[in-house]
């Protein structure tokens, strides 16, 4: 058998420096040691002020319509039929706050009249917050976006993400310490490695 | 590969998520020129790790002279070489490659190329393996690669010379069989 000749080494070399491979750490246990060195850096305030309420509650809302649009534009009902049984009959309970960082779901009652004090509503507010920032923190740190089902869908998400980013980066440029735009910002980069990793890991 | 700004300065202060951001988008490629230089995966996989600790300690001072993803892969390759010297991994570098008999080419996996380049690597001795990787993948001169690992120009040229030749009796087959198929068109004319 003749050897291979040198320039298909060298094409095979080439195809071999591009290829990546499945990373051989993994971020959970590097962020430990990260951590352990002083290197990762806490946030410093983890309670929320009023006005960084207003800035997630507009966060909040802007997810809320952009699922229902995302509904409306697939020809979907605005709301699952499960969950205008439970809007259209308010619970009579009073809210009960959550006693565990369970994430199990915990039904909200709808009647504004059921906290017997603003501090009682902050603290619920606040508990929430929270459970709505770690539940965000993982679905950004997530890999399991689901797959394009061809190559035209990923180029298809992959460019919406690019539009998306463009124009959060330039609102984060705008005001950098806006924890919404950061948060959005955060996802956004997120879900599009993410999409590449899987493009570059599935064969269609 | 480009790496925005925002996230650079975000990781820089020691934002978790920036970080994160970074080691996801590059980690395929540094974690695999720590494999291809270590030759073991789990050598690999310890060395991996304080790569990538290291890239984070002297990210501060990175003054984005180059690419990230550039600077961090030097960090990687000079990483790597110290780690493996203290595991006594590189001896004897200008010693000659084994002969052909000790290798095995019937039990590479004929359907991915790519993947039989990597086990085709394994099979150099640790030194040629470490030139090759160097010059031929990472573009060091014979120059940079004698001062990484101690060795001359000239032996760094000669091991290079000496892993091609095996490289490409160990991968003739797959163009055997590339040209029976319509991988034939990922291969250059012999």
């Amino acid at each position: 058998m003749l050897p291979l000749s040198d320039n298909a080494l060298d094409e095979m070399v080439a195809r071999e420096r591009e290829r990546g491979a499945p990373p051989l750490t993994d971020w959970d246990s590097l962020s430990v040691r990260l951590r352990a060195e002083g290197l990762i850096h806490e946030p410093a305030s983890p309670r929320f002020t009023p006005r960084r309420w207003m800035q997630i509650a507009a966060g909040i809302t802007l997810a809320v319509g952009g699922a229902a649009a995302g509904r409306m534009s697939a020809g979907a009902p605005l709301v699952p039929s499960g969950a205008v049984a439970s809007v259209a009959q308010p619970s009579p309970e009073p809210a009960v706050p959550a006693t565990t960082s369970s994430p199990t779901t915990t039904p909200v009652s709808s009647s504004a009249a059921s906290f017997k004090s603003p501090e009682e509503a902050w603290e619920v507010l606040n508990r929430a917050g929270e459970e709505y920032q770690r539940a965000s923190l993982y679905l950004s740190a997530s890999t399991t976006v689901p797959m394009p089902e061809n190559p035209s869908q990923a180029r298809t998400r992959l460019a919406a993400l690019d539009n998306v980013m463009t124009e959060l980066r330039g609102a984060l440029k705008e005001a950098p310490g806006d924890p919404v735009i950061k948060q959005y910002y955060d996802q956004t980069v997120g879900v599009r490695e993410a999409t590449l990793v899987q493009l570059g890991t599935t064969r269609y | 590969m480009q790496t925005d700004q925002i996230t650079l300065q975000r990781a820089m202060k020691g934002d978790e998520m920036a970080m994160r951001q970074l080691w996801l988008r590059h980690s395929p490629h540094i974690d695999a020129v720590v494999r291809r230089l270590c030759g073991d995966h789990d050598v690999a996989a310890d060395i991996a790790q304080e790569v990538w600790i290291q890239i984070f300690r002297a990210l501060p001072g990175y003054r984005g002279e180059s690419q990230f993803g550039t600077w961090a892969h030097r960090i990687a390759v000079n990483r790597t070489l110290n780690a493996l010297r203290k595991v006594k991994r590189i001896a004897k570098l200008e010693t000659e490659i084994e002969d052909d008999s000790a290798f095995v080419e019937g039990d590479s996996d004929r359907t991915f190329l790519a993947e039989s380049i990597d086990e085709a690597m394994g099979k150099l001795s640790p030194g040629a393996r470490m030139v090759f990787v160097l010059h031929d993948i990472e573009g060091y001169t014979h120059d940079e690669i004698g001062r990484e690992l101690g060795i001359t120009s000239g032996g760094s040229k000669s091991q290079l010379f000496k892993a091609r030749a095996k490289l490409r009796r160990l991968l003739a087959h797959l163009v055997d069989e590339s040209r029976a198929g319509p991988g034939l068109s990922h291969v250059a004319p012999v």
